[in-house]
């Protein structure tokens, strides 16, 4: 047998779901066990408060699940998890608050390890292009590391508790949805939860749309005035978050 | 590129996560650290602001566990552009793997998988160290794994093989000591034969770590002191390949700092009692 096919073969075996037969037995169990015990804990590493959440039989039994269907890929074992989220969804339908868990866990870890980006300082404002009183042009960037999701429940209030070895009985749904922004100010992650219409203008600026534009746009459900002066409250609010890299003129 | 590396003597422990504080804070009585490449591949964020923080303070070596330089279909260029940048932001003593393979196709096992000893795969092998070596512009050094698998057909012994391939690349090697009592156990060879067929000159480092009884085999698992079998066929090692740096290898189970640098004092203590007088 050549190399290839000799590789291609381990790996047949290392994926199976039986007990692997022929004359690599018992060495290659060995392997076998090692290679999905080595999922499982990075799985139990990176969700540490979602298993806690669900409990140690229920999370092992999900990390199997997507184990067996989602082979690793990656040269990095640190970005196995990056779909968990959407297994724990499938597996926990009627308790929504475990992706959406599991999800914020995901998300501060990459904001950990994203690459380095300086937030503006709020003080900045007075030397660019707002200071001119030239708002109409104004585009915005956000920090490298921002990462956003429609949420519907508590998972952040879940998150606090379980950080505090406090978890509750139950998570709330939200009244309305709500959209979960994760970023990192310096060398650590933050999160925070947004309310839609907050969201929605700052997606709109962050893909691109000038000031003049969001306002224009946010003018024809609110007094202009009014609509100007929520977007430069959120703006500010957004610079003291350390979330935006940059403004600038069109 | 540099086409050697210098011989250094020293004493070094792995830098991990809970002892990141020690090596910040304190005067740790170490001549080197080692990381583990990938956990310092990422493009920004603490875990590189530490890695520079210690850097100022101790020669570092990279050891990775990723290239699978024995994959048949070749190295993965992206993997190695990470290497890249990370060792010239380190400037490491040497950067060293696992002559092993890890994945194939798309798939990443994320272990050390075995190699067969054969013509074929010394050529895979041989060919992924020299482009290695291009991409690194520096030599590499190849780590012999634990392993539970030998192939009946293979062409030469692990020692062998490891030769060979030195000789045809000019790479070096960083002899596990335990990995080679582990392997030995498991497949039933010397390890006093390993040490004989290793050419001196290309040793440039060696690790020490504990492993554990299997049901049938020994598992190399990184989560025990260093045992008396292991010390015993480490004072061979240091009588043999004399001024080579040494690095007391934990992954799991880390305890205190002072219990490695007390292992760390018995690995001093019988280098230097192999040495002539």
């Amino acid at each position: 047998m050549n190399l290839l096919n000799l590789q291609r073969g381990m790996r047949d075996a290392l994926l199976a779901d039986d007990d692997p037969t022929g004359p690599l037995v018992p060495g290659m169990q060995v392997y076998r066990n090692a290679y999905r015990n080595r999922l499982l804990d990075a799985l139990k590493t990176s969700f540490e408060r979602t298993l806690c959440w669900v409990g140690k039989a229920s999370f092992e039994a999900a990390a199997r699940h997507h184990i067996i269907l989602n082979p690793p890929t990656s040269w990095t074992l640190d970005a196995y998890g990056a779909d968990f989220d959407q297994t724990l969804a499938e597996l926990f339908a009627q308790d929504p608050e475990v992706a959406e868990l599991a999800w914020l866990e995901w998300q501060m870890s990459c904001a950990f390890a994203a690459p380095d980006c300086a937030a503006m300082e709020p003080a900045a404002l007075l030397s660019g292009p707002l200071a001119d009183g030239d708002w109409d042009a104004v585009r915005i960037s956000l920090v490298t590391s921002f990462a956003a999701r429609l949420v519907h429940t508590e998972c952040l209030a879940l998150w606090l508790a379980l950080r505090d070895n406090a978890p509750p009985q139950g998570t709330p749904i939200l009244s309305q949805p709500a959209y979960l922004v994760v970023w990192r100010r310096d060398l650590a992650p933050h999160f925070r939860q947004f309310e839609a219409n907050e969201f929605a203008v700052l997606h709109a600026l962050s893909d691109g749309e000038t000031f003049g534009a969001v306002c224009s746009g946010l003018a024809e459900t609110a007094e202009p005035e009014a609509a100007v002066q929520q977007i430069g409250t959120w703006l500010g609010q957004w610079l003291q978050d350390g979330l935006i890299a940059e403004i600038r003129s069109a | 590129m540099a086409d050697t590396i210098a011989p250094f003597s020293g004493f070094g422990l792995g830098l991990r996560k809970q002892h990141y504080a020690d090596f910040l804070t304190r005067e740790v009585p170490i001549d080197f650290v080692e990381i583990i490449s990938e956990n310092f591949m990422a493009s920004g964020g603490q875990a590189l602001h530490t890695l520079d923080a210690v850097r100022e303070r101790y020669p570092v070596a990279m050891h990775g566990v990723s290239m699978s330089i024995g994959a048949a279909q070749g190295l993965n260029r992206e993997y190695l552009d990470h290497l890249k940048a990370l060792a010239d932001r380190v400037r490491p003593l040497w950067v060293s793997d696992h002559l092993c393979w890890t994945g194939v196709d798309s798939f990443n096992s994320h272990d050390l998988l075995p190699l067969p000893y054969s013509e074929e795969a010394l050529g895979a092998v041989c060919a992924n160290v020299t482009l290695a070596q291009d991409v690194l512009e520096r030599p590499l050094l190849l780590e012999n794994p634990s392993s539970y698998l030998a192939f009946p057909d293979a062409a030469y012994h692990e020692w062998e093989f490891l030769s060979e391939v030195c000789a045809r690349t000019g790479c070096y090697l960083l002899l596990d000591v335990n990995n080679i009592y582990v392997s030995g156990c498991n497949h039933g060879f010397d390890p006093a034969e390993f040490l004989r067929g290793i050419p001196v000159d290309r040793v440039r480092q060696m690790h020490l770590a504990g492993h554990s009884q299997g049901e049938t085999m020994l598992i190399d698992t990184h989560d025990t002191p260093v045992c008396d079998a292991v010390w015993q066929l480490y004072a061979s090692a240091a009588a043999r390949f004399s001024h080579v740096a040494t690095m007391i290898e934990r992954d799991d189970a880390i305890p205190p700092l002072d219990e490695l640098l007390d292992e760390l004092t018995t690995a001093r203590n019988l280098a230097s009692a192999g040495l002539p007088a």
